[in-house]
């Protein structure tokens, strides 16, 4: 779950990184990296490539920090930076092919979710079979909590695009999703 | 599910979205955390992290001593030229080339040319100088 200030936990990483330079790289990393690596694989559709471009990302945050020290919105700056990135190294590689199977993802599945895996693997499955302007919304409004004017920013799109937009991938993820009522437990 | 224009200022509650729209995204929310990074990616970024900063360190030191390089040099060439204009002072005279050079000026100044003409004119002097000794002892042996 996203805390109410992470952009301002963020921004205070970011201040120390100004201050300690490198070594002070490795909380800002244990604070975005999963969720920039999230979101990125959404874009690229592979794990490898949303990591260089999440490796290449915080390179330049440790080069000139004050970007996120004096953005706005820190978080969504750096979100906005990785997709940035990510649609760089996609359109290098050139690899628009959907790939269906997980295996390049780096997947943990908690000890007690283990009967629900298959369940939970089909979601990225899911997710990543969908235009990447949908995925990437619905991981930001779902898993980023973000309202749709921030995703708007985060996108450069307007609100109503973004808010039409969840729309659709909503639509299509539930007839693709079994959708029979399950007992969801949240993973932390 | 509908979407007002409120919901693009506030966050989308699943209460907003159908039984079947929100169903889907708790499942949703319950798979976000499993995929993770690779577990040397962190290793990976602080290594370049402090590679590059290493790098950028040098650079600065090379810098430094480029722009150090660049000042020395500037010094130098201020001090040849300074040189150079010390080579015009009469301390050069202490020289060779200087002497003669100062010989050359006194030549100048006293309009001798320090040449055949010189010997020329030394010669036509003494001649006529003799003949006027001549000419003095001739008219002085016919007096009574």
């Amino acid at each position: 779950m996203s805390p109410p200030n992470h952009s301002e936990t963020v921004r205070e990483f970011s201040q120390r990184l100004r201050e300690s330079g490198a070594a002070a790289l490795g909380g800002l990393y244990d604070l975005t990296a999963a969720r920039l690596v999230r979101f990125s694989t959404t874009i690229t559709r592979n794990q490898q490539d949303a990591e260089d471009a999440v490796a290449a990302v915080l390179l330049k945050v440790v080069e000139s920090p004050s970007i996120l020290v004096h953005a706005t919105s820190p978080w969504s700056y750096l979100l906005r930076m990785v997709r940035n990135e990510s649609l760089v190294i996609l359109r290098k590689r050139k690899r628009w092919a959907i790939v269906q199977s997980l295996m390049d993802l780096w997947t943990v599945i908690p000890v007690d979710e283990l009967d629900r895996e298959e369940l939970l693997q089909a979601v990225w499955r899911e997710l990543r079979a969908l235009p990447t302007e949908q995925s990437e919304v619905v991981v930001l409004k779902i898993w980023e909590e973000m309202t749709f004017q921030q995703i708007a920013e985060v996108l450069e799109i307007p609100p109503p695009t973004a808010a039409s937009r969840y729309r659709y991938a909503m639509t299509k993820l539930a007839s693709k999703l079994s959708v029979e009522p399950l007992e969801v437990r949240h993973v932390d | 599910m509908s979407i007002d224009s409120s919901s693009y200022r506030d966050r989308m509650n699943d209460d907003d979205l159908s039984p079947e729209l929100g169903r889907t995204a708790e499942r949703i929310r319950a798979a976000s955390s499993i995929v993770q990074p690779s577990e040397f990616l962190r290793t990976k970024i602080l290594q370049r992290a402090r590679q590059k900063e290493g790098d950028t360190r040098s650079d600065r030191i090379v810098l430094r001593a480029v722009m150090a390089l660049v000042v020395c040099s500037l010094l130098l060439m201020f001090t040849a030229l300074k040189l150079d204009a010390w080579q015009d002072e009469p301390v050069r005279r202490a020289t060779w080339a200087g002497m003669q050079e100062r010989a050359a000026e006194i030549a100048a100044e006293r309009r001798i040319a320090v040449d055949a003409s010189l010997c020329e004119a030394y010669l036509e002097w003494r001649s006529d100088l003799s003949q006027r000794w001549r000419n003095s002892n001739a008219s002085s042996s016919f007096q009574p």
